[in-house]
């Protein structure tokens, strides 16, 4: 049993013929689990953004695993990808199915896979918090499904000190609702800021280093991750701040023709107390990061 | 609304003043209003304000301005200011992000003095949204209060 624990490590899985998806949505509030026994059910759950990052990977793997005797894989592919545009399930489709090209068994492919990722998630961890400063002084955006609590224990292995400032993450608030609620609950210190407050803080020297996930990348090491990324590697760039990304499996591609996905407008009010309708309102979910703004990246291949 | 469903905006950052409005109206341009957390004046003063004068404008997070501003959607900030001192001009929480972002793409900044807002009655740090309580009670503790920023005028040359 690891030391630090977040459900968001792990919160998607199969257990017999159902997919057990962490709502996010309901968190910090409520640990509920829905059900998935259909592929228009694990499409909905991530249309709705109900799971994401680590989780829609898990996601999609379950459901090929559960679902593939009435869809084909490419047919799973699609859907997932209508449904989140900017992820690249092509990628994760191609890896099932050149694994499985010899007969082997999907589920034991998906489940090495997944022991797989995280030992690399435990070791890029291990790497960067060798290079971070005593005290670390971390800003981080959205949420990188638990591995923070990696971060943070071999930062004391390594006797460091650490504080993160976390970015509320607006409109969905992962910052808030998901980041702060698994550090705090494992006594990790943290302090919740507004998106806007990352400037004075850098100014401040309250912030030695930034750390962001990536829910895309190219060779050339540039990423596309949450809206409010790209404007924390400008700003760390303008106070010599580093500027540290974790990314999987780069591709080569030119990170500027992917499509960045934008939301329905009425999700950017989707978590205020009265109900807003009749504004415009734009609702990018994603912004590009060009590896000119990148202090270095902490790569899973 | 889509970002290819307009060319480009003016973001204002700040309390926008009544005295304003007239020059809001014949810049006869697109407005992006930021939300401007926590205290929503986006939403809560200035959307108001636009309406009624009736100029077209659209809504957005703070976050997202970065991302309008790479995708060179926006074409000047107007920034809103409580006072101007020797050593730059003081502005709600944010001002110092909004300005440095607007010099980092080489959008003009152009200072306003801004209006008159009630903060008492709105949210006053990330814990909360709209009145919301967005974390477990017992976790209220950790939070980087807000206050006022000074951007200095080497970065709003």
């Amino acid at each position: 049993m690891d030391k630090y624990y977040s459900p968001l490590l792990f919160p998607v899985r199969l257990e017999d013929d159902i997919i057990l998806v962490l709502d996010e949505t309901e968190l910090p509030f409520e640990e509920v689990f829905i059900p998935v026994k259909e592929l228009n059910e694990a499409i909905k759950i991530l249309s709705e953004m109900r799971t994401r990052a680590f989780g829609q990977v898990l996601l999609f793997f379950y459901s090929a695993v559960l679902f593939r005797k009435k869809y084909s894989l490419d047919e799973i592919v699609m859907r997932f990808k209508e449904a989140r545009p900017t992820f690249d399930f092509s990628f994760l489709g191609e890896l099932l199915k050149k694994e499985t090209k010899e007969g082997k068994d999907i589920e034991e492919v998906v489940n090495h896979f997944i022991s797989y990722f995280d030992m690399q998630r435990k070791n890029r961890m291990k790497k960067l918090a060798s290079n971070l400063p005593n005290p670390a002084k971390i800003l981080t955006i959205c949420n990188i499904n638990g591995e923070l609590l990696y971060l943070y224990e071999e930062l004391k292995n390594l006797e460091k000190e650490v504080i993160f400032y976390l970015s509320e993450t607006r409109p969905y608030l992962q910052g808030s609702r998901l980041t702060f609620w698994e550090l705090i609950r494992n006594n990790i210190p943290a302090k919740l800021i507004c998106d806007n407050q990352a400037a004075i803080l850098m100014q401040e020297k309250k912030i030695n280093a930034v750390i962001v996930g990536a829910d895309r990348c190219n060779l050339k090491n540039d990423i596309i991750n949450k809206i409010g990324t790209y404007p924390l590697a400008r700003l760390a760039r303008y106070f010599d701040i580093p500027f540290y990304a974790l990314t999987q499996y780069p591709q080569d591609l030119n990170i500027d023709s992917i499509s960045i996905e934008e939301r329905p407008e009425q999700e950017v009010f989707m978590f205020l107390s009265k109900k807003i309708s009749g504004i415009r309102a734009v609702y990018p979910s994603f912004d590009i990061t060009k590896n000119e703004f990148i202090t270095s990246t902490y790569e899973i291949k | 609304m889509r970002l290819n469903e307009f060319d480009q905006a003016i973001l204002v950052w700040g309390i926008i003043s009544s005295e304003s409005i007239a020059q809001l109206k014949s810049e006869n341009t697109l407005i992006a209003v930021s939300e401007m957390r926590p205290y929503l004046v986006g939403l809560k003063h200035n959307i108001p304000l636009l309406k009624k004068a009736d100029i077209d404008f659209f809504y957005c997070t703070d976050n997202m301005l970065g991302f309008l501003f790479y995708k060179n959607k926006i074409k000047k900030t107007l920034l809103f200011y409580k006072e101007l001192k020797p050593q730059g001009l003081v502005g709600i929480c944010g001002s110092l992000y909004v300005s440095l972002l607007s010099k980092l793409h080489s959008i003009p900044v152009q200072i306003i003095p801004q209006g008159k807002f009630n903060f008492k009655s709105s949210d006053l740090d990330a814990l909360s949204l709209d009145g919301k309580c967005l974390i477990l009670k017992k976790d209220i503790n950790f939070v980087e209060a807000p206050k006022e920023e000074i951007v200095s005028w080497s970065v709003l040359k």
